[in-house]
């Protein structure tokens, strides 16, 4: 007996001794880990950190130009001034241009424009760089017209108590003789926070600024008005302020009619298969006039102000196509039939209201498309394209699951370590007490409970430390600040339940004026849904910049998600509920679709009231090859479209009431009539549906999206 | 709360199974056993009560079940009372292949 106690003692002491050999092996392993790491990061500074950083450095150094093309008299004087100021600047070595910090250079030019500097040199922006064309032909192509135009409302946004800046740069197209040619205009909106009243210095700083700013932009070219339409920049005769406004309209008409044309026909037989050019000869007395019938979307544009008196469109058409041959699989060109031809003038009648009565005219010009270039790459990109979605996704799943893996790995052993730590020094303090015995059943019963309730302690904290990184992880895919859009002001809000949940919310931009903005719920709670949420995130922006149209959209998102998600041993029955529109920002117009989230809501200011908008739909993911609802909502100032997951319409109160659809509208709509912005309605209705729920738990993720035109 | 009880009960060629609780992913067991035990059945009826709910994830679980058997051309009706749950069902689309009903009655009546 006894040596059976002494060989147990004997095990034991052999297992503390492995035990302290496992720990010190562990402690080696953490040690090396910590140099990788430390090494890695080393390299990462040297190669990536240090140089931006010089890079930094050296462009602070040699700061930005304040003004270019000053007389030597000018340039002393605006010297006097910084040096006043105690401002950094340094004088080119000819002494026509002043460089001073970037961080200051705005703010410094609104000041000098104030005291009428520059008056004999000029602001130099990017675009016009170092070119040798005139500012007419770079200003005629989009981009540089853009990049000026976002250049010049940075300059003024640093100004105090203006809110919003649209500068919009217009440039006539160019005539043939140069005593016709109409001049380059820029047209200033400006939005002033509620106590901002400016005086005349600020409207003739502004207008001397732009005019520097542009060669040729005469003061009398530079239109200044606020947000409700009033004209601020000195009186300019009436005829050429109406005359101004006439041509943007004309302007805004012209275009809203292409892009509706264009949209429309790319849809049948793709992008870039056709060109529509519009002009449109406008009656601005529409009294003396019948009513003339025109597209929706352009109805709301003339606002009563004008008439179509005639438009002529021509319609450049690709005459041939590419198919694929059922013989052979490859890709061949054929000549598109006629009857195609006429059907797609058809259509671009409808689109723009054609009127044989006003004399309106449509020109169609078929002609082969170069498509040599297409048929060659065509295979080779598609499968490029397939290959780079799927490795991109991969490769962040992959990024994500590592992460994890790694996350969940180290908290594992340094959980394990405290765990045996804790359990020695527990043992030791047992076997301090004098009247204990090592071999006593109830010191070997105490031990058993006490390793027990620290791998159950142990565990519980692992698990809620995993639950707490997916959720920063999570949190991490959605946007901090709205995106900036001219005249529209989107906002949104993730509440997480107390664990993980699925929802997230993006914006994310298709081009130049559309964006998709939009929220989604992944069903499940916990890493089941917080590993889908990233992939859906990756298919989602992988989708968005191939430039897929909201429906296309929708039915890709749900094959790739069926695809996926059902079978699969991880996530089990996974779905995802969608709700997203895509924004066009010039037209106003939102695109609506929605995958099994609460119907999107519409506040309409005309009406002050909120309707539901009906888009029913299976959420992503339950049936494959579904074509899901579009709604085309057109959006007038002071309306707002509020989506939302059903953590915020089922969310309960103690006695198990759910806030359901109606308090949810009745919120919004209180909310709105309020006047609150969109970011006050993402933190309004969430708030009431916690001072609905007070003191119980949340049970799932609360997330709202909203979009508010702004006035 | 987290629990669900459901129970079939055969009338002729129809099994109607009877749910009661919270529906959610990880409480769905009962019902996935319910459609097994009602595998033999032409229709299927799925009854719930007021007061019952349904997450997304529980959602989930009864669109997988119920269109599986539609697909095997079984008939699928559901009797559901609480106007919230029936105004999800048509938001999430399901009102496309599948009819929803306030009674029991009502859903058996012509069927």
């Amino acid at each position: 007996m006894r040596s059976l106690i002494q060989f147990i003692k004997g095990l034991i002491s052999l297992f503390r001794r492995l035990a302290r050999r496992l720990m010190r092996e562990i402690l080696l392993f953490l040690r090396a880990l910590f140099w990788i790491i430390a090494l890695g990061g080393s390299v990462y500074v040297v190669r990536v950190v240090l140089p931006d950083l010089i890079k930094t450095l050296g462009e602070f150094n040699q700061g930005v130009e304040l003004f270019v093309g000053l007389d030597v008299e000018e340039t002393r004087r605006v010297c006097q001034q910084l040096e006043t100021r105690e401002e950094w600047y340094r004088v080119e070595a000819d002494s026509t241009a002043i460089r001073v910090d970037e961080a200051n250079v705005s703010i410094l030019r609104w000041e000098m424009a104030k005291m009428g500097f520059p008056r004999s040199g000029r602001l130099r922006y990017g675009v016009f760089g170092d070119t040798t064309m005139s500012v007419r032909e770079v200003l005629s192509q989009d981009e540089n017209r853009r990049a000026l135009q976002a250049e010049l409302e940075e300059t003024f946004l640093t100004i105090d108590g203006l809110r919003r800046v649209t500068v919009r740069v217009r440039v006539p197209e160019t005539r043939l003789y140069i005593e016709e040619q109409d001049p380059i205009t820029i047209s200033v909106v400006l939005g002033f926070e509620s106590e901002t009243r400016w005086e005349e210095e600020e409207f003739a700083a502004m207008v001397h600024l732009m005019r520097v700013s542009v060669e040729g932009v005469t003061e009398e070219d530079v239109f200044i008005e606020d947000s409700f339409g009033n004209v601020l920049s000195a009186e300019k005769e009436a005829d050429a302020l109406e005359g101004h406004n006439q041509l943007l309209l004309q302007q805004q008409v012209e275009r809203a009619l292409e892009r509706l044309a264009q949209q429309t026909l790319g849809k049948v037989i793709g992008k870039d298969r056709t060109r529509v050019r519009v002009h449109a000869a406008l009656n601005f007395s529409p009294a003396d006039s019948l009513v003339s019938p025109a597209n929706g979307h352009v109805d709301r544009m003339l606002r009563g102000r004008a008439t179509i008196e005639r438009l002529s469109v021509a319609l450049t058409i690709d005459e041939t196509k590419v198919v694929i041959d059922s013989s052979s699989g490859d890709f061949i060109e054929e000549q598109r039939p006629d009857e195609e031809i006429s059907q797609l003038a058809d259509l671009l009648l409808d689109v723009v209201v054609f009127s044989g009565e006003r004399g309106d005219q449509v020109t169609v010009f078929p002609m082969p498309f170069d498509k040599t270039q297409e048929l060659r790459g065509r295979q080779a990109a598609e499968a490029e394209q397939q290959k780079e979605f799927w490795t991109s996704i991969a490769i962040n799943t992959a990024k994500i699951l590592g992460i994890l893996a790694a996350l969940i790995t180290l908290r594992f052993i340094i959980q394990a370590i405290g765990r045996g730590v804790g359990v020695e020094e527990e043992l030791s303090a047992l076997k301090g007490i004098p009247d204990l015995d090592e071999d006593d059943e109830s010191f070997r019963t105490r031990k058993e409970k006490i390793e027990e309730e620290y791998q159950k302690t142990a565990l519980l904290t692992e698990y809620g430390k995993e639950l707490a990184a997916a959720r920063q992880m999570q949190m991490g895919l959605m946007p901090t600040k709205g995106p900036r859009i001219d005249g529209l002001n989107v906002a949104g809000s993730c509440r997480p339940a107390t664990h993980v949940g699925g929802d997230f919310f993006q914006y994310l931009q298709m081009d130049d004026s559309r964006w998709v903005i939009c929220l989604a719920d992944v069903t499940g709670h916990g890493m089941e849904a917080a590993i889908p949420v990233v992939m859906f995130s990756g298919v989602l922006k992988g989708l968005v910049e191939e430039g897929r149209d909201m429906d296309d959209l929708l039915y890709n998102l749900n094959n790739t998600m069926h695809g996926s998600l059902t079978g699969n041993t991880l996530t089990g029955r996974t779905f995802v509920c969608f709700s997203g529109g895509e924004l066009d920002v010039p037209t106003r117009t939102l695109r609506l679709s929605n995958a099994g989230c609460p119907f999107p809501f519409h506040y309409r200011a005309s009406t002050r009231d909120v309707v539901e908008l009906e888009l029913e739909g299976y959420p992503l993911g339950v049936r494959p090859d579904h074509h899901y609802k579009l709604l085309e909502v057109s959006l007038e100032v002071g309306d707002r479209v509020v989506l939302c997951t059903d953590g915020i319409v089922e969310a309960e109160d103690r006695a198990g009431h759910m806030f359901g659809f109606e308090r949810t509208s009745y919120a919004i709509r209180e909310g709105c009539r309020r006047g609150l912005s969109a970011d006050e309605l993402a933190e309004f209705i969430p708030d009431e549906v916690r001072s609905f729920t007070g003191d119980v738990d949340q049970q799932d993720d609360q997330t709202v999206v909203a979009i508010e035109v702004k006035g | 709360m987290n629990q669900v009880r459901a129970q079939t009960r055969r009338q002729g060629d129809t099994a109607i199974i009877f749910v009661e609780g919270y529906l959610s992913g990880h409480s769905a067991g009962p019902l996935e056993d319910a459609f097994q035990e009602a595998r033999g059945a032409e229709k299927i009826l799925v009854v719930f009560r007021e007061g019952d709910f349904l997450n997304s994830a529980g959602l989930a679980v009864l669109f997988d079940l119920i269109l599986s058997a539609k697909e095997q051309g079984k008939g699928a009706r559901i009797v559901e009372p609480s106007p919230h749950f029936r105004k999800v069902f048509r938001i999430m689309g399901l009102t496309e292949d599948i009819e929803i009903f306030e009674t029991e009655e009502a859903a058996l009546q012509g069927w």
